[in-house]
Order: C-alpha cells, then structure tokens, then sequence
C-alpha cells in the first residue's frame, strides 16, 4: 500500500509544469529520433544530456525516460508506412507491418502497433513497480562480493548478447572497461595510463565515451553511406489509426502474453536491449505462434510481437538501474550518467529516505505517463512527427554534431572534452566499420570502475581470497549465471552446426 | 552473407594491433608507480586483468581468424535485407575522411576565429559532405546554425562559447549583441 501512496505522489509530481514539459518533449523527441534513420533513441537520449546540466534530477530523468519509451513506438511509423525502419529494432515490423500497408491495411497495422505498444509499457511498468521494492530490498543485503558477482553477471550477458562474434564483444567489453581506469586511481591516487598527458590525468568522462562513440561515431558512418530515403509519397495519406476491435484483439492474447514476458524477462536482463528483444519476441511468434509459419505475410501478430517486446524492455531495464545501480542497456547508461552527474547513486539505498523513494517513484509515474502520451501522439500528431522524415540527411548531420560538441563543452567548459569527443566519434566510426559491437564498450566503461571498486574492497577484505566469490549464495549463484551467459554463445553455435 | 577473405584479412590484421596494444600497456601497468601497503593488491590488478583477458581474447582471434579463412566460414544466416537496413555499405569512405578532417580543423579554428565564423565554415562544409549539393540552402543553413547554438547555448543554457582572438572577436561580439547575448 505504501508503494501506491508514493505511485500517486510521484503522479502529482509529474503533473508539475515543469516536469510535464519535460515529459512532452521527451515524447516529441524519441518520435523523432526514432522515425529518422541515423538517429536512434540512444543518440537522442545522449543528446538530451547536456540539456539536463542544469535541471533538477526529477525533470533530467522524467526527458530522458520518454525519449527511451517513445523511441521503441515512433520507428513503426516509418517502418509500416515507408518500408524504412528508424531503428534496427523496427526491422521486424516491417515485414508484416508493410505487407498490410501495401494491401491497403496500413491503418489497422498502425492500430495494432499501438494496442501492443499500450499494453506493453503499461504492463511492463507495473511489473517494474511490482519489482522494485522486493529487488532493492535483497540488494540491500549484498555484500562487496556480491556486488561485484551481479556486475560480473551484468558484464558477461552484455557479452553474450550485443553481437555475433564474442571475440569482438570481448574485445569491446575490455577496451570500455581500460577507458575507464584511465587517470588518477581512486584508492592509492596513482596515474594509470596518462603518459603524462594532462588531457589524460583527470580521467575520461562518460558523458565523453557515449557522445563520442554513439553520436559523432554514428554521423561519420552516415557520411560514407547512401543518404537517399526512396519513401512513397502517398504513404503519408495512410497515416491514421485504426484499431482493432476487442474481439480481434482478444484472438491475439497469446502473442500479447507470450511477447510480454519476453519483453520484460529479457529487459530484465542486463545486455538484451529493445532491439534483442524485438527480433526474440518476433523469432518466437514465428516459432511457436498459431499463424508462425505465415509470418512475413502481412499477420498482425507480426506487428504486435516485435513492438511488444521493444516496449516492454524499456521498464524492465529500470529495474536493475534503479535498484542495483547496474544498467542493462545503452540508453539506461546514459540514464545513470544523468543520476551521477546530478550527484544521485541509484541503487537500494535510494528506497530507504522518503524523500529519494519518492523521486524514483515520480520516474515510476512519469513511466506510465509517457506510454499513454507516446500512444495519444501517435494516435493525433503522427502526421506532423512523420514530417522529419523531409529534413535532408546533411543538414541533420550538421545538427547531431553541433549538439554533440557543443553539448560536451557545456559540461565543464573545457576543449579537452571536445577533442576526446572526436576521438572518441573516429573511436566509434572504425567499430562501426569493423562491426565491432559498441554496446559493451560503453557499458564496460560505466559498469567497469564500480566493479572494480567492489572487487578491491572484498579482496581487501578477504585477503586476496578470490574464491569467496564461488563460496557464498548470492555471489556463487550470479557466477555460475555469468558462466552460463559466457557459455551461451558457444552453445548457440554448436547447435547451428 | 559472406565475409570476403580481405574482410577476414582485415580483421585479423585488427586483431594483432588490438593484441600489440594490449601487450604495451600490459607492461605500462606493470610499471604503475605506487607505495605498496602489505600484501594488499594494488592499482594495477584490475587493469593488469583486463589486459590479460584482452590479450587471450585478441590472440584467440587471430588464430580464428586465419584458422576460419576459408570461405563461407564466418557465413551467418542473416538475410541480405536484414544485413541491408541494420548495416547500410559504406560506399563513399573519401566522405567520411574529409568530415573527420572538416571536424578536427573546426576544433582547431574555433579558438581562434570563435564559435561563429567557425560553424559557418564547418556547416556548409558538413552539409556539402554529406552529399546535399543546393547552393542556396547550405550558405542559408551555414548562417542559422551557428546563430540558434548562440541563442540556445549562451541565452538559454548559460554556457561561455568562444569568442576567439582579434579582430575575429569584435565580429563575434558584434552578432552575440545583434542577437541579445551580453
């Protein structure tokens, strides 16, 4: 019951101006970020952050989260209506999605996108609140071992998850966590790779590698592709909303179901983002859905399957941000670099003062808000949102990049930022190019020095016994979880074969 | 979808430099200068792990690499249309060279021309690079740019762009007065 007090506390703070504005142009901005290629919702999730220097942390987190909620939903738009997905996790939509728009069923697809959308974040949300308490409570009794197991584990699905090769993922996971032991050590204040370069000495900051990597990265790849969008101009008469009667949805619940717990089990885990999720929820329709074998042929189930599982994966990365402070996706990273940089720690501790339980519980609220006001701007504004779609591909490269170095020199007015930044951008374009994964080099740099961290204080504590790890319940279970994760691809593989 | 052989070649070929790299600062870390307290590790441990583990991981892929050469190998079951829209080809990389170049010149010149004179020679650059050919709208665009970011960032977001040296600072001065800024 106390949990619903602080739900409906947290509502009336989301209905503050300031805070409702916010969560307007979270929703506004992860539409657009979403229908246009090259964006994404983690580049305008990055993007947004510089913006949040000087905000409180409510409002900072509230723009943040819509963005990532919204961004799941805009992409079907384009993905039905143009055949051209805004995100990677918009590829499943459109093979039914745009098989109903050529048959003349574009509207009813829309329907469908945004029934599933609906109901995944309302769902998913509550489970997040449903988990919340429960899970910091058992994160307050960690220990540094078992600390270090659960980021250990985190670390490890990230791995097993962001690519096909785990050698390049390794790779990737190993050079975000050297970033950040660049600079000036915490526990012996020793200089650890700065050669001496004063660049180099203060450390790397985060909000450096996620721009860098993830926003100038991304425009520099852009530059040396084809920038054409070949989009059928009377598409854009289709954008309505029709949707589908209770009976045809009721037909459905199955898939509902079914990708439901995909979306929001998988979020859970650390490493499965929306677009993982996505394309599982879709793989398993097609599986083992009544209709999977006519899957590609223009099905709703096809619609409803890969955006219920993006959507519900946006809370369930909540629930180990918010409680154990370990993000399990790009865009929740960047959302924890929005918590640090306002001097907020989240993790259990956040749900034991009043006052930081009811922030969080105003992020919970602000939750439920974004997933019916993403669903109403679909329903009402979709037509103006589409019309990004018009803005020239240079022009919008010219736009991210200015943010991007702009962004990172408001942050501590320092050029320093801005030339890491661009290495950091030339850092991301060869990833890019040599499809390495990104992902788990910027999570290895934010998860990288808390884990070392918990790692030093038990071998302190236990004088350098690195079996304690293996040795208790919590810790001993997330290990053998994490060896099971790094066992996975292996397993994959040789089932393939 | 295959990878072609120079593909493959081209990732082992990354392999040995990230393998090179790792084994450098392998040693740099074994020489990290700190005052040792009992028989408590110290700051290198967690980075001499990664870099162990960096070492194993980029050797393993060299090996992969040469071992898997033969074609069709590293074939995955992705669809070419899949492939297409998650990773569009790069198919002008002179492009992506001369914005990396467009952008390093822009660091270099904003100190010194300011925020304002540089943007607008950076966003028509940009906007030409990325194969946007009207005239027109880059010389309009390559004004209003640098202005909004003026706006936003000096009168909304409170934040000191530079200015640079004279006689480029009285130009810069002259449109942050025409724009409101003080």
């Amino acid at each position: 019951m106390e949990e619903l007090h602080y739900l409906a506390g947290g509502l009336v703070e989301v209905f503050h101006p300031h805070n409702l504005l916010m969560l307007t142009a979270g929703l506004l901005i992860g539409m657009a970020v979403s229908i246009m290629p090259g964006l994404g919702l983690v580049m305008g999730v990055v993007l947004a952050l510089p913006f949040t220097y000087n905000m409180a942390i409510e409002p900072s987190v509230i723009l943040l989260t819509a963005i990532y909620f919204s961004g799941t939903y805009g992409g079907c738009f384009t993905a039905i209506l143009y055949r051209i997905p805004g995100e990677p996790m918009d590829v499943p939509l459109l093979w039914d999605g745009y098989a109903m728009c050529k048959r003349g069923e574009a509207a009813k697809a829309l329907g469908w996108a945004l029934i599933a959308a609906l109901f995944a974040g309302l769902v998913s949300s509550t489970v997040m609140v449903a988990l919340a308490v429960p899970t910091s409570e058992m994160a307050l009794k960690f220990s540094s071992q078992d600390y270090f197991a659960a980021i250990f584990f985190g670390l490890t699905t990230v791995v097993a998850l962001a690519g096909k090769s785990l050698v390049d993922s390794l790779i990737s996971l190993c050079v975000g966590m050297l970033v950040a032991t660049v600079g000036v050590d915490g526990m012996y204040a020793t200089e650890r790779f700065s050669f001496g370069i004063p660049l180099l000495k203060d450390g790397i900051d985060l909000v450096v590698v996620l721009v860098g990597m993830y926003g100038l990265g991304e425009v520099f790849s852009r530059l040396g592709q084809d920038l054409t969008l070949h989009k059928d101009k009377s598409a854009e008469s289709k954008a309505t909303t029709q949707f589908p009667s209770l009976r045809e949805i009721v037909a459905l619940k199955t898939t509902f179901a079914r990708s439901t717990i995909i979306g929001t089990g998988l979020g859970i885990i650390p490493g499965a983002g929306a677009t993982i999720t996505s394309f599982i929820s879709y793989g398993i329709e097609k599986q083992y859905g009544q209709h999977g074998a006519r899957l590609g042929t223009g099905l709703p189930e096809g619609v409803v399957a890969p955006q219920i599982g993006s959507t519900a994966s946006v809370a369930a990365h909540m629930i180990p941000l918010l409680t154990l402070g370990i993000p399990g996706s790009a865009a929740t990273a960047v959302i924890l670099a929005a918590f640090l940089l306002h001097g907020v720690q989240p993790g259990p501790l956040l749900f034991t003062e009043p006052g930081s339980k009811l922030m969080v519980y105003t992020v919970f609220a602000s939750m439920f808000a974004s997933v019916i006001g993403m669903c109403l701007m679909g329903l009402f504004w979709i037509r103006v949102v589409v019309k990004v779609l018009m803005l020239p591909q240079g022009v919008l490269s010219v736009i991210v990049v200015l943010f991007c170095l702009v962004g990172a020199f408001a942050h501590r007015n320092n050029m320093s930022d801005v030339w890491l930044i661009v290495l950091f951008g030339i850092l991301g374009y060869l990833f890019d190019k040599f499809r390495f994964p990104i992902s788990p080099m910027v999570l290895g740099a934010v998860l990288g020095p808390v884990g070392e961290n918990a790692f030093m204080r038990t071998m302190i504590a236990t004088g350098n016994d690195w079996t304690i790890f293996f040795r208790q319940p919590i810790c001993g279970t997330l290990m053998f979880g994490a060896i099971i994760a790094l066992l996975f691809p292996f397993a994959r593989n040789l089932m393939r074969r | 979808m295959r990878l072609s052989a120079a593909r493959i070649n081209k990732k082992t070929a990354i392999y040995l430099v990230v393998l090179a790299a790792a084994l450098f600062l392998f040693h740099a870390a074994e020489n990290f200068e700190f005052e040792q307290v009992g028989n408590r590790i110290g700051p290198n441990a967690w980075p001499l792990m990664i870099l162990a583990l960096l070492v194993v991981v980029a050797g393993y892929g060299v090996l992969k690499s040469v071992i898997e050469r033969r074609p069709g190998v590293l074939a995955h079951e992705q669809t070419a249309e899949e492939e297409a829209f998650l990773r569009p080809s790069e198919i002008h990389p002179h492009f992506v060279w001369l914005g990396m170049a467009a952008t390093v010149g822009y660091l270099v010149a904003m100190p010194i021309i300011g925020f304002f004179l540089s943007t607008i020679l950076f966003s028509g650059i940009l906007i030409y690079v990325s194969q946007y050919r009207n005239i027109v709208h880059i010389a309009v665009l390559s004004v209003l740019f640098p202005v909004a970011f003026l706006l936003l960032f000096m009168r909304i977001v409170y934040v000191a762009l530079p200015i640079g040296i004279e006689p480029f600072a009285r130009v810069s001065l002259m449109v942050m007065s025409l724009i409101g800024v003080r």
